[in-house]
C-alpha cells in the first residue's frame, strides 16, 4: 500500500465550523409550512387499567387540529424485536410516562394546554419496579402472556464449569448491580412526520437505524416499508438511545389525522421519563483461578430490567452474558440471562450494550482475585489476555489484537509500578481492560455488512451516501477521509450526504461500534468503483492502460510518471460529457463474512474485528467526607488504524468522562414507580471541572478486515472506565464497589464501618 | 413545561418598579436574572399574572463604599460580585461563595437579590452574608426599611417581603480589625450543583491581634432557612490561637446542633450533619491559620 495522504491525519470534523457557528439545522430546528406541534399525554401511574378516555373537550379547544387515543391508531402490536408495543396504550398503562393520548395544535402552548382537557379514568394496579422482585411468584404480570414477567431467557454453557471451579485455587463469588442511567444527549428525541396524498409517511428524525426503524414503523402503521421514508438530518447525539421510540409514531398518527406535518420533540422531562435509558442489571458472578492466576471458569447470572416493553434489552442482556468471555482465554463459561419486565421506562441501548455492565463486574472480580493471589492486577490481565490470531471460546476469530500492548503502554504512562509501590494513604490506582466488536452479526437480522454510493459530478465534487448516520460522533468525517484517500483528492472535495432511505444504501446503522469498519468499507468499495470509472476516462486522456492509472493530489497520472498528469476535475468533466450528463456513480458493498452464532451454543464469529482497551485511573479519597477525586486517567485503545487520530482521541475522552459520570454520579432514581430526578438538577452529569487529565494512547495494529486497517472506538471508550475508577478506589481504601454509582456518602459509610 | 401566559412589564427605574408593584398587587413578581423564577413558572409552582422586569433598573447594580459600610445593589450579578475589588478586599468570603454558584452562564445573569429573595435554604450568598451580619434595605412606594438579614428569611422559599416590596440593597459593615473568612460548599460534582451543605466561617482578631474578637458561622442547606451557629461562635470567641485550635473539634460538633437537615435524593440528614462538623472544623483551622500565622494572608 502506498503512503496515505488523508487517512491517518487529524482533521477537525468536516461539519465542525457549521456546528460551532450555530448554522447546523438539527431536527429541532426544522420547520415545514403549516406545521403543527404535537404533545403526548403520558401516564401518571406505573401500572393502571385505562377505564375511560374522553378527548372531546381537548378537540374543541381553538387551535387544536387533532387529538388521538388508541382507537385512532392502527391498533397493531409491533416492536423492534418483540411485538409487545402499541403506538398508544390500549387497555392499560405500564409505566409512568407511557403514551396515552396526544394532541397536535398550531403552537406548543395550545398543545400543552389541550393535554389538561383530556380526561382519563384509571384504575391503579399493583406495580413492580425492581427486576428481581418482578421475577418472584405472585407478582403482578405486566404482560399477561409472560409468566414471571420474564420476556426472554438466554443460556450459554461451554466446557465444564463445575470441574473448572473444582480445579481452582481461588474462587470469587459476589453480586453486583449496575444502575439505570440516561444517555443525556444534547437534543431530546423527536421527529417531524408528514403524510402525502398517497398516504406515504416521511419522518425527519434523528436515528441511528433509519432502515431498521422504517421496517418496524411500517409494521406499526400497517403499511409497506416503501410507504415510509426516513430522513436523518443532523441530530444532537444518541449514545445508543435513538432507535425506535413511540414519540415518532405518535407524530405520524397525528399527521395522518390532522392532514398537516406534525413536529413532536420531547421536552427534557419527557425524554427522561420515556426515552430509553440503560438496562439496569443484577449480575451474580463466580470466577475461579489457579494459584498462578490462570482463569479457570466463569459463571454469571444476569437479570436485566427491560422496563414496560422490550426495545433491545434482551440483546443487551445476551451481550452481557457472553461478550466479555472473549477478552481472556476462558475455556469454561456458563451464563444465564433473564430479561425481565418491570413497570418502569423501557430500557435499551447505551454505549457498551451490556458489555459495559459486564466489563464493570468482570474487571472488579479480576481485581479481587489479583488481590487474593497477591498478583499485580496488570500482570494477571496480561497472563490471561487473548492475543492476535487466536480463536476465542465462542469462536470469535481475533485478527489484530493489541490488548497486551494497551496494558503495557497504559501502565507505563500512568506510572503504575511506581504508584503501587509507593502507595500513599487514600490514594489509589486501578486498571481495567475490555474487548468489543466492530459490528455484531448476532444483532443484525438479515445480514451484516454495508453498502456505499459515491457520486462525482462534472465539477469534481464528490458526494458520499452511506447508511450509517452521523450523530456527532464524526462518521461523516471518517467516510470523507476514506473516500478522499481512495480517490486521491483533498478532503474538502468530499461531502457526505445525510441518510435518506429514498437515496442512501440500505444500511443497518450506527451502533455496535460498526460505523467505521462496516460503513467505511462500504463507501471504500463504492469509491473503488467510482475510481475505476474515472480511470477509464483518464486512461484515454493519458493514452494509457486503465489499470496503470493512479490519482493523488487531485491529479491522474500513469503509475511511475506523476509529472505527466491530468487534473481530477478535467477527468470528471470529461466523464460527465462522454456519458451525456450522467454523473459518475460508484457503488459497492462490504461482506464481512461473519457468522450468525449457533442458536444453542452461541458459537460463531460475530464480527470481522475486535477492538481492545486498557484504562488506568488514579484517585484520591477524602477520608473525612468520602469524596472521590479522579486525579489522572490513561486510556490505551487498540482501534486498528486511526482514520482520524484527533477524532479518535475525542471519542476516548468523551467515553472516559461518560464512564466517570456513571461511576461517580449518574443515577436514575425510581421512587414509587416514577423517576424522582427527571432533570439535570438532580440527574448529575460531569462538567469540564469534573474531568481529570485524560491521556489517550492509540495502539494501531493494522486490521486486515478494516478500511485502511481501522476497527472502531465508540463503545470501548467507555466500557472499562467504571471499573478502572472503582478498582482505584479499592486500591485507595480497600472498599470494593459492587453497586454503581459510588457517592461520597456511600464511601464514608463504608469507611465508618471500619475499626479505627 | 411551557410557561403560562402572563403580562410583562419592563420597569425603567426603581420608582417605576415600586409603582407597578403597588398597582398590580399580590399576583405580581419581579424578575431579575430569572434563573429561579423562570424555572418556577415552567414548573407552575409560581404563576404570576404580571411579571415586572428589573433588567433596565441599572441603578440597583452597584457595589459602593460608604464610610464604614459597603452597599451592594440587589441587581448585582454574581460574576461581577466575584471579581469586585472592594468586596475582595473586605469580604473575600462573599466572593468565594458566589463564585461557586451554578456555572459561568448562571453567574453572568443571576443576581444576589434574586438569590436572597428566592430564599432557598441552600442559597450560597446567604451564609456568608449572615456571617457578616449583613442588613438588607427593603423599599416600597411607602418608603424604605433596613432590617438584619437574619430576620429576612421566614422559611424555605419565604421571606418577610410583602408583594409591594422590593429588595433594594444589602449593607455590610467593614471589619475594623484583621479579619478572614472562607466558604466551603458540598456539591455532588465540581460545578453546577446546589449546596448540600454550605459553611461560611468569618472571624476577626482583637486590636492586638492576639485573640479572636468575633467568630461568625453561617450554615446553608441544613435547616429551613440559612442559619447561624451561636453556640460554636461563643465557644471560640475570646480565645487565643492555641486555645481555639484545641477547642475546634468540640466547637465543630456543636455547630451540628444548630442544624435540622432533611434527607432527600441528594443526601441523607446524617451525611449533611457529618459534613457540617467537618467543614466547620476545616474552615476554622484554615481561618485561624490565616489570622494568626499569616498563612494565605488577606488584607
Ligand atoms: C443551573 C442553575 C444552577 C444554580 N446554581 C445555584 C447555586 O449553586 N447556588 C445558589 O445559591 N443558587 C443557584 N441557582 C439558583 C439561582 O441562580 C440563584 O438563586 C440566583 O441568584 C437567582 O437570581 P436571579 O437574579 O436569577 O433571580 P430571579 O429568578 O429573577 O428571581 C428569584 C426570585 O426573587 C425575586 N426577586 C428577584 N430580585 C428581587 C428583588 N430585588 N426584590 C424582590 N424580589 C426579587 C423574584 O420575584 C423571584 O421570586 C442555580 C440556578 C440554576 C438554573
Amino acid at each position: 500500500m502506498r503512503d496515505l495522504d488523508v487517512v491517518g491525519q487529524s482533521y477537525p470534523q468536516i461539519d465542525a465550523m457549521e456546528k460551532a457557528m450555530g448554522k447546523t439545522k438539527f431536527v429541532s430546528d426544522l420547520a415545514l409550512p403549516n406545521m403543527l406541534y404535537g404533545r403526548i399525554l403520558r401516564s401518571p401511574y406505573a401500572h393502571a387499567r385505562i377505564k375511560h378516555i374522553d378527548i372531546s373537550k381537548a378537540k374543541s379547544l381553538t387551535g387544536v387540529k387533532a387529538v388521538v387515543a388508541y382507537a385512532d391508531t392502527p391498533g397493531i402490536k409491533f416492536g423492534p424485536r418483540t411485538e409487545d408495543w402499541t403506538i398508544l396504550a390500549s387497555d392499560k398503562v405500564r409505566f409512568c410516562g407511557d403514551e396515552v393520548a396526544a394532541v397536535a395544535a398550531v403552537d406548543e402552548d395550545i398543545a400543552e394546554g389541550a393535554l389538561d382537557l383530556i380526561k382519563v379514568e384509571y384504575e391503579e394496579l399493583p406495580m413492580v419496579s425492581d427486576p428481581l422482585e418482578a421475577m418472584e411468584p405472585d407478582v403482578p404480570l405486566i404482560h399477561e402472556d409472560k409468566p414471571g414477567n420474564i420476556a426472554f431467557e438466554f443460556k450459554i454453557d461451554v466446557g465444564d464449569v463445575d470441574e473448572a471451579f473444582k480445579n481452582s485455587y481461588v474462587i470469587y463469588e459476589d453480586r453486583y448491580y449496575t444502575n439505570q442511567v440516561y444517555q443525556a444527549y444534547l437534543e431530546p428525541m423527536g421527529a417531524i412526520a408528514d403524510v402525502d396524498l398517497s398516504g406515504r409517511i416521511t419522518f425527519w428524525v434523528g436515528t441511528q437505524i433509519p432502515n431498521m426503524m422504517r421496517m418496524t414503523y411500517a409494521k406499526a402503521m400497517g403499511v409497506s416499508p416503501d410507504s415510509i421514508r426516513v430522513i436523518v438530518p443532523d441530530y444532537g447525539g444518541a449514545f445508543g438511545a435513538k432507535m425506535e421510540n413511540n414519540v415518532h409514531l405518535v407524530a405520524a398518527v397525528l399527521a395522518q389525522k390532522a392532514g398537516y406535518p406534525v413536529k413532536m420533540i420531547n421536552t427534557r422531562h419527557d425524554d427522561f421519563i420515556a426515552g430509553n435509558p440503560r438496562v439496569p442489571m443484577y449480575i451474580d458472578i463466580k470466577l475461579g483461578a489457579t494459584r498462578e492466576g490462570i482463569l479457570t471458569g466463569k459463571e454469571v447470572r444476569v437479570v436485566g430490567g427491560a422496563g414496560a416493553r422490550v426495545v433491545y434489552a434482551h440483546a443487551i442482556v445476551a451481550t452481557a452474558c457472553y461478550r466479555a468471555d472473549s477478552l481472556y482465554r476462558f475455556k469454561h463459561v456458563r451464563s444465564k440471562g433473564y430479561t425481565v419486565y418491570t413497570n418502569t421506562v423501557p430500557t435499551s441501548c447505551f454505549r457498551g450494550f451490556g458489555n459495559a455492565q459486564m466489563t464493570f463486574v468482570l474487571e472488579s472480580a479480576l481485581d479481587t482475585i489479583a488481590d487474593q493471589l497477591d498478583i499485580d492486577p496488570a500482570e494477571l490481565r496480561i497472563k490471561n489476555g487473548i492475543g492476535p490470531d487466536e480463536v476465542s471460546i465462542h469462536g470469535w476469530i481475533i485478527n489484530s489484537c493489541g490488548l497486551k500492548d494497551c496494558i503495557s503502554k497504559a501502565t507505563e504512562a500512568a506510572k503504575w509500578q511506581e504508584k503501587r509501590q509507593l502507595k500513599k494513604p487514600f490514594r489509589g490506582i486501578g486498571i481495567s481492560c475490555c474487548n468489543h466488536v466492530s459490528g455484531n452479526r448476532a444483532f443484525a437480522r438479515e445480514f451484516d455488512g454495508a453498502g456505499g454510493i459515491v457520486r462525482i459530478g462534472r465539477d469534481g465534487r464528490v458526494t458520499v451516501y452511506a447508511g450509517e448516520s452521523d450523530m456527532g460522533q464524526g462518521q461523516k468525517t471518517v467516510f470523507a477521509q476514506i473516500v478522499a484517500e481512495r480517490l486521491g483528492v483533498p478532503l474538502n472535495l468530499v461531502h457526505v450526504a445525510i441518510v435518506d432511505t429514498d437515496f442512501s444504501p440500505f444500511g443497518l446503522g450506527s451502533f455496535a461500534t460498526r460505523g467505521t469498519l462496516m460503513g467505511g468499507n462500504g463507501v471504500l468499495a463504492a469509491a473503488d468503483d467510482a475510481f475505476k470509472q474515472l480511470a477509464d476516462v483518464a486512461a484515454e486522456m493519458l493514452e494509457a492502460n486503465p489499470n496503470d492509472i493512479e490519482c493523488s493530489n487531485e491529479k491522474f497520472f500513469v503509475k511511475g510518471s506523476p509529472e505527466r498528469n491530468v487534473p481530477f476535475k478535467d477527468v470528471t468533466e470529461k466523464a460527465t460529457f462522454v456519458r451525456y450528463g450522467s454523473p459518475v456513480v460508484g457503488t459497492g458493498f462490504y461482506n464481512p463474512g461473519t457468522e450468525l452464532p449457533d442458536a444453542e451454543t452461541k458459537y460463531g464469529n460475530i464480527s470481522p474485528a475486535y477492538p481492545f482497551a486498557c484504562q488506568v485511573a488514579e484517585v484520591e479519597v477524602d477520608p473525612d467526607t468520602g469524596q472521590i477525586k479522579v486525579l489522572n486517567f490513561v486510556a490505551a485503545h487498540d482501534i486498528g488504524r486511526a482514520i482520524n487520530p484527533m477524532a479518535t482521541e475525542g471519542q476516548i475522552q468523551g467515553g472516559v468522562i461518560q464512564g466517570l459520570g456513571w461511576a461517580l454520579m449518574e443515577n436514575m432514581v425510581t421512587e414509587n414507580g416514577s423517576i424522582a430526578n427527571p432533570d439535570f438538577l438532580d440527574y448529575l452529569i460531569p462538567t469540564a471541572l469534573d474531568s481529570p487529565n485524560i491521556t489517550p494512547i492509540l495502539v494501531e495494529p493494522i486490521e486486515s478486515s478494516g478500511p485502511y486497517g481501522a476497527k472502531g472506538i465508540g463503545e470501548p471508550a467507555l466500557n472499562p472506565a467504571m471499573s478502572a475508577i472503582t478498582n482505584a478506589i479499592y486500591n485507595a481504601t480497600g472498599i470494593r464497589i459492587k453497586e454503581l454509582p459510588v457517592s461520597a456518602e456511600k464511601i464514608l459509610k463504608e469507611l465508618k464501618k471500619r475499626p479505627k | 413545561m411551557r410557561i403560562r401566559p402572563f403580562e410583562y412589564y419592563t420597569a425603567i427605574n426603581q420608582s417605576d418598579v415600586l409603582d407597578k408593584l403597588a398597582k398590580y398587587g399580590p399576583d405580581t413578581k419581579v424578575v431579575a436574572g430569572g434563573t429561579d423564577l423562570v424555572l418556577a413558572m415552567k414548573r407552575k409552582t409560581i404563576l404570576p399574572r404580571v411579571v415586572v422586569s428589573l433588567h433596565k433598573v441599572r441603578e440597583l447594580d452597584f457595589v459602593r463604599e460608604e464610610d464604614s459600610r459597603v452597599c451592594i445593589g440587589a441587581l448585582t450579578r454574581h460574576a461581577d460580585l466575584a471579581m469586585n475589588t472592594t468586596l475582595n478586599d473586605n469580604f473575600p468570603i462573599l466572593c468565594e461563595a458566589v463564585s461557586l454558584i451554578g456555572s459561568w452562564q448562571i453567574r453572568n445573569v443571576a443576581t444576589i437579590g434574586g438569590n436572597l429573595c428566592n430564599a432557598s435554604p441552600a442559597a450560597d450568598s446567604a451564609p456568608p452574608l449572615l456571617a457578616l451580619d449583613a442588613r438588607v434595605v427593603i423599599a416600597s412606594s411607602e418608603g424604605e426599611d433596613e432590617i438584619p438579614l437574619s430576620s429576612f428569611f421566614t422559611g424555605p422559599g419565604a421571606t418577610v417581603l410583602k408583594s409591594n416590596q422590593l429588595l433594594k440593597e444589602i449593607v455590610v459593615e467593614r471589619p475594623k480589625t484583621r479579619s478572614a473568612g472562607c466558604y466551603l460548599k458540598l456539591m455532588r460534582k465540581k460545578a453546577g450543583d446546589l449546596s448540600l451543605v454550605g459553611v461560611a466561617f468569618q472571624a476577626e482578631t482583637d486590636q492586638a491581634g492576639e485573640k479572636l474578637a468575633r467568630v461568625a458561622i453561617g450554615l446553608g442547606g441544613v435547616a429551613p432557612t440559612p442559619v447561624r451557629s451561636p453556640e460554636t461562635e461563643a465557644m471560640l470567641t475570646g480565645l487565643s490561637y492555641d486555645e481555639a485550635i484545641k477547642e475546634i473539634p468540640e466547637a465543630a460538633r456543636a455547630a451540628v446542633r444548630a442544624t435540622s437537615p432533611i434527607a432527600d435524593i441528594r443526601a441523607s440528614a446524617d451525611y449533611r450533619r457529618t459534613i457540617v462538623e467537618i467543614y466547620v472544623r476545616r474552615a476554622a483551622e484554615k481561618i485561624l491559620g490565616t489570622l494568626f500565622n499569616g498563612e494565605d494572608i488577606q488584607k
